[in-house]
Formats: C-alpha cells, structure tokens, sequence
C-alpha cells in the first residue's frame, strides 16, 4: 500500500459518500428538547436514598424520638 | 454571572440560551458523522441533554464550545456502535452520474458497505478525516485522543477498507470480473 493508493482510496470514498459541509440545520430544536427536559422523572441520587434509609433506621432503633421530630415538623 | 456560570449553576434560561447559540453548530458536526439528518436531529437533542445533566462537571476554563462537541462525538460513537451492520450507508447525497452510472452505482454502494462494517471507531477517525478533511488536531481534539492515534485509526481504517474492497479496483472504479463475462 503506497500513498498513490491512499489517496485514489480517498478519493473513491469521497465519490460514493460526498461530504456533508453544506447541510444545516433547519429548524429550532428547542422545542423538542423542552419536551424531554419535561417528560424526564425526577431522579434521586445514591446519597438521597441513603440518606432516607438512614432515616428510617434511625425511627426504627429509637421509636421514642419520632414524637419531639414530629413537633419540630 | 455569565451565562456559562448560570447554566452551570443549573439555569434553565441560560441552558436554553446556549442551546439556541450552539445547536446548529453541534448539528453540522453530528450530520458529517452519521451522515443522516433526521438522525443527527436526534442525536443533537441527545448531545444537549447529556450537556444539561453534566452541568455539574462543567468547567468554564476549558470552554463550552470543545466540552460540547466532545460529548456531540461521543454521542455519534454510541450511536455508530448501535448503528454498524444494520443498515447501509444513505446515498441520499449521490456523486453526479458518469459515464457508466450503472457501474458507478455498484462500485459506490460496495464502497458504502465497506465503510459500513469498519468499527465505530475507526469509522468516525476515517469520516471526519477522509471524507470531510477535518483538521487531525480537531479530531482528536473531539475524540480525546492524541493526534498520533487519529492517524493510526485512519491508517487502519484504510487497510480495513482496502481489504474489503480487494475485488473491485478503486482506482479505476470497476466492479470485480463476474463468470461468465471473461472473453
């Protein structure tokens, strides 16, 4: 394989699939994008969950604090 | 604040107002790659959505506009990977007919379907390089590699395709010898 045939290769490639440099964008797609950022649940981190689980072992280990947290709610 | 401070911070405005200021840049990038516009469409919408929940790992320092367009090309490679063997390339951009269209046709779909089958990889190296003559350093700019390793894909790349394409002789541009048409 030499640079002579690279570049006849390169140029068969460019003849079967032309470049693209001239296509552009015809239309906003903001809108389609708002949707998605919408229509996304809201996830919860690895810490959020951990955070609740340690919660709820605590409540389970000391039962007797659930009422001055509920005051202080 | 900037407007690259507030979307980092997580402002929906500021998001948006960099999209409209981005978007078509990111989309002519993704169409060279995947060379299909309604899926470069959907891939632009992908590449922001990434962008918009990394916001957090955004650094202002390095510019928003490379940060982009190195997710804009990942999102390209994930979708080539998914994409490869499937179908062939679109010919919806066809070179002008010549002399013997019929031939032409055959030879350029064989070369499509070549190009097709390279990895992932080695296709997004070779497109951007080959085909669109994008600067190496751009290249591996957006890929995150070294420029050394753009060439060395586009070299293997062509090896791969040379391969592929042993039986038709590029250089001339005919279809390989079938039986029964020797004289």
């Amino acid at each position: 394989m030499n640079e002579r045939d690279d570049d006849a290769l390169q140029a068969a490639l460019k003849r079967a699939m032309p470049p693209m440099d001239e296509i552009d964008l015809e239309r906003d797609l903001w809108p389609r994008l708002e949707r998605r950022l919408a229509s996304e649940p809201v996830r919860f981190a690895w810490l959020d969950w951990g955070l609740a689980a340690a919660a709820i072992l605590w409540l389970l280990l000391f039962p007797e604090i659930l009422l001055p947290l509920l005051y202080h709610l | 604040m900037d407007l690259l401070a507030r979307f980092a911070a997580g402002d929906r405005e500021a998001f948006e107002d960099l999209f409209r200021r981005e978007q078509a840049a990111v989309f002519r990038w993704i169409v060279r790659i995947v060379r299909n516009r309604a899926t470069a469409e959907d891939l632009t919408i992908e590449t922001f959505w990434r962008v918009y929940r990394s916001r957090g790992r955004f650094d202002a320092r390095r510019g928003f506009d490379g940060w982009v367009r190195r997710i804009a090309t990942n999102v390209a490679l994930d979708h080539l990977r998914v994409a490869r063997r499937e179908t062939e390339l679109p010919d919806q951009l066809e070179a002008k007919p010549e002399a013997n269209p019929a031939e032409r046709r055959e030879v350029n779909r064989a070369i499509r379907m070549a190009f097709a089958t390279l990895p992932a990889r080695l296709r997004i190296a070779a497109t951007l390089a080959l085909i669109e003559e994008e600067p190496y350093s751009e290249i591996a700019d957006a890929l995150g590699i070294s420029v050394t390793a753009v060439k060395s894909r586009v070299f293997r790349a062509l090896r791969l395709l040379r391969h592929e394409l042993e039986p038709w002789s590029i250089a001339r541009n005919e279809p390989p010898e079938r039986e029964g048409t020797k004289t």
